[in-house]
């Protein structure tokens, strides 16, 4: 990008990786903006879901991404169970001739949760399969340093719960985990605005995954150019190093030579 | 398959049961009895009866 000499690359699995924002295609209400979308957006993956195929609708999306030929990440979203989400994995590796996933094991349909205890079974089984694991994590250190410890590629901590928008609920926590990992920190779910992005870039992450704060904006091509900026923008901040907080001001401007009349003055003399 | 019965002829294999559904214009998987069905497989593999099959394509999510 030309940004900076100390540009430092964004490196997954030995490979290097384009962009620091990953693009989820859930939430689009219309597939014939998807290119528009992903030309504001840049970004280096576009998440897919798995799903049971349907006379109507098939083939016209795989389609579409063939076409717009960009790098396809599958997830294993909606499964329960490590089983469920292994053969869902395996069948998106046979699919999309791809051994990346997005491993996504949920708790249940209301909080959308990860499971730790399916997540870590999973994980375990696919990466002795020969995947790269990529694993949607709760906001856990210990978790994302046993996903690391198993063999995941790079541990996706969640901001806040999926769709909510609320933001990094907790950054000490994913400071926590940027500063354990020697894999990539991914930021997933629950970012709203840019802002949210420049933060999870800002707090040490390698890079976040949007979906619904793109695809359900008033102007999803809009928005997927304010957040490849604001990608952009954190880990430039980021590497160029913040000054540390302080509990009491300091002045910026010198304090010598300043004016220093000895002459009382007093607000409200008359003259 | 994919959660409904589906009546089948003999000697079918699982590719002919898939052009006949209209579901071979790429990027799907199938799964037989919970374990993959790779793709150069289909051709040599007959229906049997109690078999589940679960045929999957990406669509938009995540």
């Amino acid at each position: 990008m030309g940004e900076s000499a100390s540009e430092v690359d964004f490196v997954i699995a030995g490979q290097v990786i384009e962009s620091r924002l990953l693009l989820g295609t859930g939430g689009i209400s219309n597939l014939d903006i998807l290119d528009s979308v992903i030309r504001a957006a840049q970004p280096s993956f576009v998440t897919v879901a798995m799903r049971r195929v349907s006379p109507e609708g098939q083939g016209s999306f795989f389609e579409i991404i063939k076409r717009l030929n960009v790098r396809v990440l599958p997830n294993t979203a909606g499964c329960f169970t490590a089983s469920e989400a292994v053969l869902t994995a395996k069948l998106a590796r046979e699919a999309l001739s791809t051994e990346w996933v997005k491993l996504e094991v949920i708790a249940d349909e209301k909080s959308l949760l990860p499971d730790p205890f399916e997540l870590l079974q999973a994980a375990e089984e696919l990466v002795d399969d020969g995947f790269r694991v990529l694993a949607y994590t709760n906001d856990d250190p210990v978790l994302a340093a046993r996903l690391e410890s198993v063999g995941c590629s790079a541990v996706m901590p969640l901001g806040a719960p999926i769709g909510t928008g609320l933001g990094i609920l907790n950054p000490y926590n994913i400071g926590l985990i940027v500063a354990n990992a020697r894999v990539p920190v991914i930021l997933d779910a629950g970012l709203g605005t840019p802002s949210d992005a420049t933060q999870a870039l800002e707090l040490g992450c390698d890079a976040v995954l949007v979906a619904t704060a793109i695809t359900r904006a008033h102007d999803p091509v809009g928005m997927a150019q304010a957040f490849s900026l604001g990608v952009r923008s954190g880990a430039i901040a980021f590497r160029s190093g913040r000054i540390p907080k302080l509990d009491s001001a300091v002045a910026s401007s010198p304090m010598e030579g300043r004016l220093n009349s000895s002459v009382p003055f007093s607000r409200g003399d008359s003259r | 398959m994919n959660g409904r019965s589906v009546a089948f002829f003999p000697d079918e294999t699982v590719a002919d049961l898939v052009r006949r559904l209209g579901f071979d214009g790429g990027g799907i998987a199938v799964a037989q009895n919970a374990e993959v069905l790779p793709r150069s497989m289909w051709k040599n593999t007959k229906l049997q009866e109690e078999d589940v099959f679960e045929i999957l394509s990406p669509q938009a999510g995540g």
